[in-house]
């Protein structure tokens, strides 16, 4: 049995579930961290929105069937997450997903928990002019470095597929960067 | 899965963040299953009697109305013979003068009016009842 194996038996037994549930915390919070972060760029909103992911994993961890891993389980769950908390800011605040991106972007310039030089603040810049599934893609790939198989499971959506997004993807970010370097 | 990043983003996170996450995170967790909605068994009978109540009180207004109208039903019931034999001939009278001898033929197929015509309807010895019974001699005689 594998640990992730035993790990999902241990969250599904009564007795055994509050230990395991530290234990799945304990060893996805910073990855998922990261995942959201770069989705939702504030480091508070990316607190609330762990938050929220891991109370989602406690109150359903009996839903999960064990077809896919438990990583893509999680990452799923964070994605699905973060980008429902985005859209209800955006439907609040009356304003489109693209212009609640451009206002984080902005902010960032302010953020304390934001130290990027100005390459990466028009990296940003450039990858928020990019569609939500490429921007999703292209973050998952670039910084995080999962293999197309594995997105491929997160996602749902087929590996030839995400390959295409992710190379249409950097065409469009070299082409922004390159457009825009100059002014820098 | 996501492995150390390759390529830097410039993104912080705060000092001690991580080690404080697990704490906090089981005091929202606490709240949340405080208030925790009903369960799923609970929320099926709240639904399962949500449901009925209204389906008994139409069950109970549809007997009520049963019991009703048969009641009154029963009451205003007549036969035939209760109602005077003047009655139905004004009746006859008044609302039969609305057809006309075509309309009246179009409801009777020819065979039922041949059929009428040689039943008892036109018995002899009836007839001859029916007209001394109800037809004043004097004025017959006076013309």
């Amino acid at each position: 049995m594998s640990k992730d194996e035993q790990l999902i038996k241990a969250l599904l037994h009564p007795s055994k579930k509050e230990q395991a549930f530290n234990t799945l915390v304990r060893l996805y919070k910073e990855r998922l961290y990261w995942h959201i972060r770069k989705m939702v760029l504030d480091h508070q909103d990316t607190d609330d929105v762990l938050q929220n992911t891991f109370i989602k994993v406690y109150k359903n961890i009996h839903q999960f069937k064990g077809h896919s891993r438990l990583y893509t389980w999680l990452y799923r769950i964070a994605t699905n997450e973060a980008i429902n908390f985005l859209n209800k800011r955006a439907k609040r605040l009356q304003i489109s997903s693209e212009e609640l991106q451009n206002r984080a972007l902005e902010n960032l310039q302010t953020d304390v928990y934001f130290e990027g030089d100005t390459i990466q603040h028009l990296l940003q810049k450039a990858i928020i002019s990019l569609p939500e599934k490429q921007q999703l893609v292209f973050k998952m790939k670039y910084f995080e470095q999962h293999t197309f198989d594995e997105l491929s499971e997160i996602l749902g959506t087929s590996a030839g597929g995400l390959k295409s997004s992710y190379h249409i993807a950097v065409k469009k970010i070299t082409h922004f960067l390159k457009l825009h370097e100059t002014f820098y | 899965m996501g492995k150390t990043p390759k390529y830097k983003h410039g993104f912080k996170m705060p000092e001690n963040y991580l080690e404080t996450f697990e704490s906090r995170l089981q005091t929202v967790l606490k709240v949340e299953l405080e208030n925790k909605p009903k369960t799923e068994k609970q929320t099926i009978d709240s639904k399962v009697i949500s449901l009925l109540k209204p389906l008994y009180i139409s069950i109970a207004i549809a007997a009520c109305l049963a019991i009703y109208i048969t009641i009154n039903n029963t009451q205003n019931a007549l036969s035939l013979d209760e109602i005077a034999i003047t009655s139905i001939e004004e009746y006859m009278f008044e609302n039969l003068s609305a057809f006309s001898f075509d309309q009246i033929t179009i409801q009777f197929p020819e065979e039922n009016i041949v059929d009428m015509e040689e039943s008892a309807l036109y018995d002899d010895q009836q007839l001859e009842t029916y007209l001394l019974d109800h037809l004043n001699t004097n004025i017959l005689i006076q013309q």
